[in-house]
């Protein structure tokens, strides 16, 4: 006999049949309007600082005031120092904020880009691209395109691995993600490897310098697309804010308060793989901004996405840009890999954050 | 005799053909990115003219007070700019590609030295450098002609005896297995030009082999950069490494010690540092057949 | 897990769901709150199948107070509760603040409104998380929207003056067109608070119908397996169980 239960006797209400329009404004308390206002206020104090600052001296004031300014500095300021700087800022406002918005779709404070194989996807493809591409005889004008595409390429088929996999089983399930996203960043380290093995010495080396992330290779041409992507990505996973806020009451608790789990699962997943997989692919891997930013941004003004989300942006793009400014600063007139200064202030900063979690 | 005309010749096509290594149009302010480069630069006397040099770039002395543009393959455009270069000379991993693009983009000119991994080729490097700093054909003649010389004695002791000896070159030790100089490196190179059996000669690149393949290799003698003998903790504890071991060149005693970039550079101190191994080499062929 | 399980919850009643440890109490409010599908049989919501609802619809009609609900990020106590506001498409923001506060007040958690959830007590946050749940089933005064509410095990961890307001405002929520279904393992609640009762055991519906009717001393002794004598209490008016 099948089983019946019936919840009251009652039609359903017309309106209610009407689809949900989430909200997506940003009603923020005082105190975190002060606290965006601040982080605002550093990042165009950064990227000023950072402007006119570098191996070769610029005056910003007489660039802007001066129609007759030195052809080369302007050169050097609109051409070299420009692209890098916005590069940065975006890659590490994405990286941040993709960071903050795993780490709230799997309610895990560890989670960041790397977890769901954007980074590790791809490093693959970009060092298939570095040991294989020659035998490819791409058309020249694709050559600054290459390495790029390939990367992206790498991590968004990773990404799509997972999430395809993860939809076998059934359940979209979050503990299922983490445990692919192992499986799948220790398959793609087998990749690597392999192709490490085959690469001469020259390619193994520029692989190296790859992973540890730059963005001293930043042009226009391919500055301009990864910031498309990126701006586009965020700004789908800021408006999810409100869902994320909920899905913090665990997974049924969110369904029963309107969320559509599932969509949102979907949703974070693609977009923070294609923001975080647009910035690895041209500036390289770049690690503890995803990780670290929204950790500190939570600290500063509470948990809740609206908040954090946005902050995370602006906290991600100054620090990313003042970690490049220090790159490119101390070791005048060489550089240091930019990934080498996020991890080498990421790190301990981390270690300091988990010895204050068990402290509690 | 025939080497050496056939050296002539090769320069008189090499300034025919090989377009790169026509004059810059300004050499006066030279950032170098490459070792044997700068060596070159130095051996030339154009020193006066670099205004910076890559982090390779450690001999003469002299010129590790230069500053520093970074890594050979991770160069900085501005920090390279800052510097006010007219020139940029590299080796030809010089890079990465996007630098140079903005660097040319920038107007400074950037010329890679072509690079072979023979007698020849280290010549050619030389004559190539020179050319393109505009130096006159009297004042690089006499440093050929040295040169040469010293490739010509090469040529003799290292086709002195049918009988070769069995060489491993090792970069590294320390992280386990060594990784050891194959077919088309510097280090393969280096060994074809004294005259020794290259024991990993079927490797491609550079290779960690293991400590078996290394035992049945069998080298008679194992040549190690200073860098990669430091790290190993000297040579008593190389010998004493377990990929080496059981190996001939550990049980005799026959590890090598040689300068790096002196030996893989590939600039002008290498021909006198292939010259001295091949001497030792001879020595060492001489002492097993009179055993 | 369920066999056969068939009962009604209307609006304006409180109907409770008591049975032993392991009888499906909460898989039964899962199935009813659409967290799980049942293998064979459907739920119905206002006559409609509750697959033919999206979450948004459904986060209208109905509200779950889960078992337990851990929160791993810093957040405060008033936006915790405001997450159970779902009516953002007539958000007005005065009626929303107007709800909270006289929510939190009836509570009894206006005073740490701005502490961290993580730092309350797990009476604490089941009285934040029962707020919650008034929240979502909140409606101005004027509104004629049916609602049900689900709570599993509300009174967990709670001290006896929380249970008992709780259950209380329960029962009041109920007059405002809620349909109320709660888990209670308390059989002197169930006594005291609920209209109608269903006893499940290994998954069956063993008896359903007026809380007089099932709280049966029999019946309650063959199911849970141990003596217990329910009895009218004339100085308090209602029945009492004792085991």
């Amino acid at each position: 006999m099948p089983t019946q239960i019936r919840i009251g006797r009652f039609a359903v209400p017309d309106r209610l049949s009407k689809a949900l329009r989430s909200s997506s404004s940003l009603s923020l308390s005082r105190g975190r309007r002060v606290s965006i206002l601040l982080l605002a206020t550093s990042l165009v104090v950064t990227v000023v600082y950072a402007l006119s600052t570098g191996a070769v001296p610029i005056s910003l004031w007489s660039l802007f005031s001066d129609s007759k300014a030195n052809e080369f500095e302007r050169l050097v300021f609109n051409e070299i120092r420009s692209p890098r700087i916005v590069l940065a800022a975006f890659v590490g406002g994405s990286l941040a904020l993709a960071g903050a918005t795993l780490q709230g779709l799997f309610r895990n404070p560890l989670a960041d880009p790397g977890l769901i194989g954007v980074s590790s996807g791809a490093a693959l493809g970009a060092i298939s691209m570095i040991v294989l591409g020659s035998a490819l005889n791409a058309p020249s004008w694709l050559d600054p395109y290459m390495l790029p595409l390939a990367a992206a390429g790498g991590g968004i088929l990773i990404t799509f691995f997972i999430y395809l996999f993860a939809q076998r089983f059934g359940q979209f399930n979050i503990v299922t993600i983490l445990l692919l996203g192992i499986a799948v960043n220790a398959m793609a380290g087998v990749g690597i490897g392999i192709f490490q093995y085959i690469s001469t010495d020259p390619e193994l080396r520029t692989l190296t310098f790859w992973m540890m992330g730059s963005f001293g290779r930043a042009t226009w041409e391919t500055v301009l697309p990864a910031i498309g992507i990126m701006a586009g990505a965020s700004y789908f996973m800021i408006r999810q804010h409100h869902a994320l806020d909920r899905l913090q009451l665990g997974e049924a608790e969110a369904a029963h308060v309107g969320v559509d789990v599932p969509s949102l699962k979907r949703y974070s997943i693609l977009m923070s793989a294609a923001a975080a997989g647009a910035g690895v692919a041209v500036a390289g891997t770049i690690g503890f901004v995803g990780l670290v930013v929204p950790h500190l941004v939570r600290l500063l003004a509470g948990a809740a996405h609206a908040f954090v989300l946005p902050a995370a942006v602006l906290l991600g793009s100054s620090l990313m840009v003042l970690a490049d400014l220090i790159s490119r600063t101390i070791v005048i007139p060489a550089e240091l890999p930019v990934g080498l200064v996020t991890s080498a202030i990421g790190a301990p900063f981390f270690l300091w954050l988990i010895t204050r979690a068990t402290r509690r | 005799m025939i080497r050496l005309f056939t050296l002539f010749a090769l320069f008189c096509t090499a300034s025919a053909a090989a377009d790169v290594c026509e004059p810059a149009v300004d050499s006066s302010r030279v950032a170098v990115a490459g070792g044997s480069v700068t060596e070159i630069v130095y051996l030339l006397g154009g020193e006066d003219r670099l205004v910076g040099v890559d982090l390779t770039s450690n001999y003469p002395e002299a010129a590790t007070h230069l500053p520093s543009v970074g890594y050979v393959r991770n160069l900085s455009v501005e920090g390279l700019l800052s510097l006010n270069p007219t020139l940029i000379l590299g080796e030809d991993d010089m890079g990465p590609p996007a630098v140079l693009n903005q660097l040319q983009n920038a107007g400074v000119d950037t010329v890679h030295i072509p690079e072979r991994h023979d007698a020849d080729g280290i010549l050619a490097k030389i004559d190539c450098v020179a050319r393109v700093l505009g130096i006159p054909g009297g004042e690089r003649r006499p440093h050929l002609e040295k040169l040469q010389s010293l490739a010509l004695k090469l040529e003799t002791i290292s086709h002195s005896s049918d009988a070769k000896v069995s060489v491993a070159l090792l970069l590294s030790l320390n992280t386990g297995a060594p990784v050891a100089a194959g077919d088309n490196t510097s280090g393969g190179g280096f060994l074809r030009m004294v005259g020794a059996r290259n024991v990993f000669a079927a490797v491609d690149g550079w290779k960690p082999v293991s400590p078996e393949f290394m035992a049945a290799a069998e080298p008679e003698v194992i040549l190690v950069p200073t860098r990669g003998a430091a790290s190993a903790g000297g040579v008593a504890e190389l010998a004493d490494h377990p990929s080496i071991r059981a190996t001939q060149a550990s049980v005799n005693q026959r590890i090598v010690v040689v300068d790096g970039m002196a030996m893989l550079g590939f600039g002008p101190r290498t021909l006198s540092t292939a010259l001295d191994f091949a001497h030792q080499l001879r020595d060492q062929v001489e002492s097993n057949s009179t055993n | 897990m369920l066999d056969t399980v068939s009962f009604e919850v209307e609006p304006g009643h409180v109907i409770g769901l008591i049975g032993p440890n392991g009888a499906g109490k909460s898989t039964l409010i899962n199935v009813l709150s659409g967290d799980i599908q049942p293998s064979s049989g459907s739920v119905f919501v206002d006559d409609l199948p509750l697959t033919d609802f999206t979450p948004a619809q459904l986060a209208k009609v109905r509200t779950v107070m889960s078992q337990a609900s851990s929160i791993v990020f810093d957040f405060t106590v008033d936006e915790i509760i405001r997450m159970g506001w779902v009516q953002d498409d007539m958000y007005v923001h005065d009626v929303a603040e107007q709800a909270v506060r006289e929510i939190t007040s009836v509570c009894g958690i206006s005073e740490f409104l701005e502490r961290r959830y993580r730092t309350l007590s797990g009476g604490e946050q089941r009285r934040v998380q029962f707020a919650r749940a008034l929240l979502q089933v909140w409606r101005i005064g004027s509104s004629r929207d049916i609602r049900y509410l689900l709570l599993d095990e509300p009174t967990a961890n709670l001290d006896i003056r929380h249970e008992l307001a709780v259950l209380s405002l329960s029962r009041e929520i109920a007059s405002k067109r809620v349909g109320v279904l709660v888990v209670l393992h308390d059989l002197n609640l169930a006594a005291r608070f609920t209209d109608e009762l269903v006893l499940l055991s290994d998954g069956r519906a063993i008896a359903t119908g007026p809380t007089e009717k099932v709280l049966d001393s029999n019946q309650l002794e063959r199911v849970y397996k141990t003596p217990i004598l329910v009895e009218h209490h004339s100085g308090l008016n209602r029945l009492v169980v004792h085991s």
